[in-house]
């Protein structure tokens, strides 16, 4: 068992902490405001009647289990005063009391009511309740000896030891997740923050949006101005914060929905792709009449009708518009006190302000890393408590199960350890070896005959094989497998799908001077060289928003074309993907080098007259056609809707997205999961492209997979729901509705039954039987229509 | 079917997430004369149920599940979504009056949204809208 000391309770240090305790760890987290969560308190949800995967509810109910783990303690008010870090690492603290234990709190407010100053407020999102303490106000900071929160909590969890207390924390290695503070808006004087009313920041409105319906009345006209303080390399932050079109479209989208006579402006440099489904959101929000201005206003001043006269660059020229409201989008600063932090610690920081660690058992996560969303951060937190655990600080106890009190009988369904990956690209092979280190038997299959280049020892890799059939539920899946030797039949705990897409050759023309974006550079090499310069076309975003792997792979194709003798690569796109410094870094170094970028708007067409392409599109700063020719064409398929394999998914049990990959829209709900339990999807078939983040992700999928079956039984609450033999038609609509795939047939007793370990206890299928044959226990019509039979009171 | 009186209490039919809202309510005055009957999802709701409640003169049913492809067990906000049609079908037919069932989408952090709601149904009702 070790010891771990986290520095910030906001959700990266948080999801740690939950990981560690996990493991059999335990965490002391430090905290230096009064609150648990971070920055994440502040925001609003932003569904309008649908989600828009904000990921601020999963935040919480992240924060919401994590407090209450016995593992985990958490320190508010907190400073760390000095650190030592020789043979084992020993941290100072001083903290303000009282302390809450929250493994012991029954969240029964004696604490509040018991207050004679009534400095203690009760805070409840969601899931998540807990309790701050104004120490201006508290007795036991003006001298007095009151202990009367501690004399009244039933359950011993206030712990007071004098007004502040002093201790020191040994641990076996700490992680730094101090988050980010957002950018000042005051330092761009001309925008008008803190100097006009009116004009807000994101985090303003977040918090603004959380608890009311509109900003100031409604009715509005509100803009919004992105890259503030982001993508500025006057201001010394040349890198995109990559989070603010992500908040500042769904809050717009939040603001028009509550309020249709709301008007919206988003004034923007490029719009950044965040989420899975992005194109259909952005078309959602261009449909719902927001309107989308490229160039960033540089002045806001109030104009004579009392409203706030903002100027914006508009080609050569200047127009100017007026708004009742402006909400300028602050990225991502370093944190305030970051630099006194990493003195401590001994943390590198790079030019702007991010933090890294040099010591081998220092780690930091989180946004004081770099510019990431919540997911990302728990994702990247997940990744964080990888590379600790790899480090072999001691042995960690297997938690002990407590199970929660139960009516029902609980039963231990033993569970098969081995997993099968199917798709040999980058995503399952990580995967793949992930899961070896970690000492599970690992089938890889891949339809083609490939060889990868990874050391694969260990791994029983099967090439030219193709997943047939399946039956069976988690734990215990049996598989028939179609090999080079014949059908083979295998059994697994657990299935990884990570078949990438299904290429989509449509674009590729057949005169060959449009291919497919990664045979540009071999293509142009195939040409005989002109004596004047040629021109390469790069085409993005033509069906489809590129994602940040698409506009990788992109950049680097178009700067090495250039970088050859006498040819201009131009870019077509409708933005530039750049969120993550390496992108903008990347973006940077192709223009450089000479790579013309060109913006279109609307639709563009690719003609391919045998000679050459002719490219035909709207410039929005000319405001007029545009018609370019260049030899060759390179479309990227990022740019093109790109398919999971139907079949696979029909056979493995598994829905999809708007765009026919694997995994349901809701794909924040399970980042690994499918709506199968026991199946895992990853990669491209879900979705993503982008290296990096399918590397994160392959770790992650691991993660829960070594969860789930590490334990080599599942324990299972038998209060699964139950089929009335004799009321049964056997309609098949229990099995067509379950979304988890619990429901089978029984062919002896003749009518439906559930899995018990596969059963997510929903009630989906009693809702919808139309026999009324299934019941859920617990939740009879009887009982759920008793009630109290007091009158109602009008 | 007796004809509804405002003898009982209006029920709240919500899903585990969103009575977390619904329990966030901060004036709890606004919960007076309604009674929460929380279900595992809004898919598990099924027509009999609001027939039921509304033949037990219960005058209106308000039934809340998640945002649309938030919902953990992926569709059952949208098969609620059907019922609670159906059900206010059902009431236009038997002569009843066809607005008595009220679907709201609301996640777990949206407890001022459930605040609004209340009040707009409690006038509803107090106005003898229905
Ligand atoms: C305006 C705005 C809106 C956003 N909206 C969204 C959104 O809708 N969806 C989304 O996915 N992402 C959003 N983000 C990104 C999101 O804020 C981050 O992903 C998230 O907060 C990162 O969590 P963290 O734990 O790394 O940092 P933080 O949330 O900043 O938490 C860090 C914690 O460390 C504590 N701390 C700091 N210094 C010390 C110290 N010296 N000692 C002890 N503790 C310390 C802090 O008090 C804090 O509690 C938004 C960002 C901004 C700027």
């Amino acid at each position: 068992m070790s010891k771990f000391l986290i520095v910030g309770a906001g959700i990266s240090g948080i999801s740690a902490a939950e990981i560690l305790a996990r493991k059999g760890h335990y965490v002391e987290i430090i905290e230096s405001t009064g609150a648990i969560g971070g920055k994440v308190n502040g925001y609003a949800c932003k569904a309008t009647d649908s989600c828009s995967r904000c990921g601020v509810c999963i935040a919480n109910t992240s924060l919401a289990g994590a407090i209450r783990n016995s593992r985990i303690r958490t320190r508010t008010s907190a400073t760390i005063n000095k650190v030592i870090n020789n043979h084992s690492l020993d941290v100072w603290i001083e903290q303000k009391n009282p302390q809450i234990d929250y493994s012991k709190c029954s969240f029964c407010d004696s604490c509040v009511n018991s207050c004679p100053v009534g400095c203690i407020t009760k805070t409840t999102r969601g899931e998540f309740t807990q309790y701050i303490f104004d120490h201006e106000k508290c007795l036991l900071h003006k001298g007095k000896a009151c202990s009367q929160c501690l004399e009244n909590c039933p359950s011993g969890a206030v712990e007071i030891n004098g007004a502040v207390s002093d201790m020191k924390i040994s641990a076996a290695a700490a992680l730094i997740a101090i988050g980010h503070e957002n950018y000042d808006a005051r330092n761009k004087v001309r925008l008008g923050y803190g100097r006009l009313e009116n004009v807000f920041t994101g985090s303003d409105v977040e918090e603004i949006l959380s608890h009311q319906d509109y900003l100031y009345r409604s009715g509005e006209d509100v803009a919004f101005i992105q890259c503030v303080g982001s993508r500025d390399p006057e201001a010394g932050r040349n890198f995109c914060s990559s989070v603010c079109c992500s908040y500042a479209l769904r809050l717009a989208r939040v603001l028009k929905y509550r309020n249709k006579d709301t008007k919206i402006t988003i004034y923007y440099i490029d719009i950044q792709n965040f989420d899975k489904t992005f194109t259909a959101f952005r078309n959602e929000l261009e449909g719902m009449g927001i309107d989308f201005v490229r160039g960033i206003p540089f002045s806001v001043e109030r104009g004579r009708t009392g409203k706030l006269k903002v100027l914006v660059p508009d080609g050569g020229a200047v127009s100017s518009a007026e708004h009742d409201a402006l909400v300028l989008s602050t990225g991502i600063a370093p944190a305030r006190n970051s630099d006194r932090i990493a003195d401590l610690f001994h943390l590198d920081s790079d030019e702007s302000g991010f933090l890294s660690s040099p010591e081998k058992n220092i780690f930091v996560t989180g946004t004081c890393s770099k510019p990431l969303s919540i997911l990302d951060s728990m994702t990247a937190a997940g990744e964080a408590v990888r590379f600790i655990s790899g480090c072999g600080y001691g042995e960690a106890e297997i938690p002990e199960i407590t199970p929660h009190e139960t009516a029902f009988e609980v039963r231990d369904i033993p569970l098969r350890r081995d997993v099968l990956v199917i798709g040999a690209g980058p995503a399952g092979i990580c995967t793949a070896s992930a899961l070896k280190l970690m000492g599970y038997p690992v089938t890889l299959i891949d339809k083609n005959n490939i060889k990868p280049e990874e050391d694969l020892a260990g791994v029983d890799f099967i090439t030219g094989s193709e997943l047939v059939s399946l039956d069976g539920s988690v734990g215990n899946f049996i598989a028939d497998i179609k090999t080079p030797r014949g059908i083979m039949n295998f059994n697994f705990g657990v299935i990884v799908a990570a078949t990438g897409t299904e290429n989509n050759g449509n674009t590729v023309s057949k005169k060959g001077n449009i291919v497919s974006l990664d045979r540009l550079g071999e293509a142009v090499s195939a040409r005989k060289r002109r004596r004047e310069a040629s021109a390469v076309a790069i085409v993005l975003d033509l069906e489809i928003d590129e994602t940040r792997a698409s506009t990788e792979t992109a950049l680097k194709t178009a700067l090495e074309i250039q970088e050859r003798e006498r040819y201009q690569v131009f870019i077509f796109c409708k933005d530039m993907r750049v969120a993550s410094p390496e992108l903008e870094r990347l973006y940077q170094s192709s223009r450089d080098s000479g790579v013309t970028i060109i913006k279109y708007s609307g639709r563009l067409s690719v003609e391919d007259d045998g000679s050459g392409v002719i490219i035909e599109f709207d410039d929005p700063y000319l405001n007029r056609r545009v018609v370019v020719q260049c030899i060759i064409a390179g479309i990227s398929p990022g740019g093109i809707p790109q398919k999971a394999d139907p079949a696979l998914m029909k056979l493995l049990g598994i829905t999809g997205d708007c765009y026919g990959q694997i995994q349901e829209n809701n794909v924040h709900l399970f980042p690994a999961g499918t709506n199968r339990p026991g199946v895992f999807a990853l990669g491209s078939c879900r979705g993503e492209h982008f290296g990096p983040q399918i590397l994160l992700d392959a770790g992650a999928a691991a993660r829960s997979i070594d969860e789930l079956i590490a334990p080599g039984i599942i324990k299972v609450e038998l209060s699964n729901v139950v089929v009335d033999q004799d009321k049964c038609i056997l309609c098949l609509t229990c099995i067509r509705s379950c979304p988890s795939r619990a429901m089978i047939i029984n062919s002896e007793k003749g009518c439906a039954q559930s899995i018990a370990e596969v059963c997510q206890k929903c009630g989906i299928c009693v809702g919808e039987c139309p026999a009324k044959a299934i019941v859920l226990p617990g939740y009879e019509d009887t009982k759920i229509l008793e009630s109290a039979d007091d009158a109602g009171n009008y | 079917m007796p004809e509804i009186t405002k003898t009982r209490k209006a029920v709240i039919f919500c899903c585990e997430n969103s009575s977390l809202a619904v329990n966030a309510v901060k004036d709890t005055r606004l919960l007076e004369g309604f009674e929460q009957k929380v279900l595992p999802c809004s898919g598990k709701l099924e027509v009999g149920l609001i027939l039921k409640c509304l033949e037990r003169e219960h005058p209106f049913i308000l039934v809340l599940a998640c945002p649309l492809d938030n919902c953990k067990y992926l569709k059952g906000n949208m098969r609620a979504r059907k019922r609670v049609d159906l059900a206010n079908n059902i009431c236009e037919e038997i002569g009843i009056g066809g607005g008595r069932v009220r679907m709201d989408y609301v996640s777990s952090l949206d407890a001022h949204k459930v605040e609004r709601i209340l009040k707009e149904v409690r006038e509803q009702i107090q106005g003898g809208l229905i």
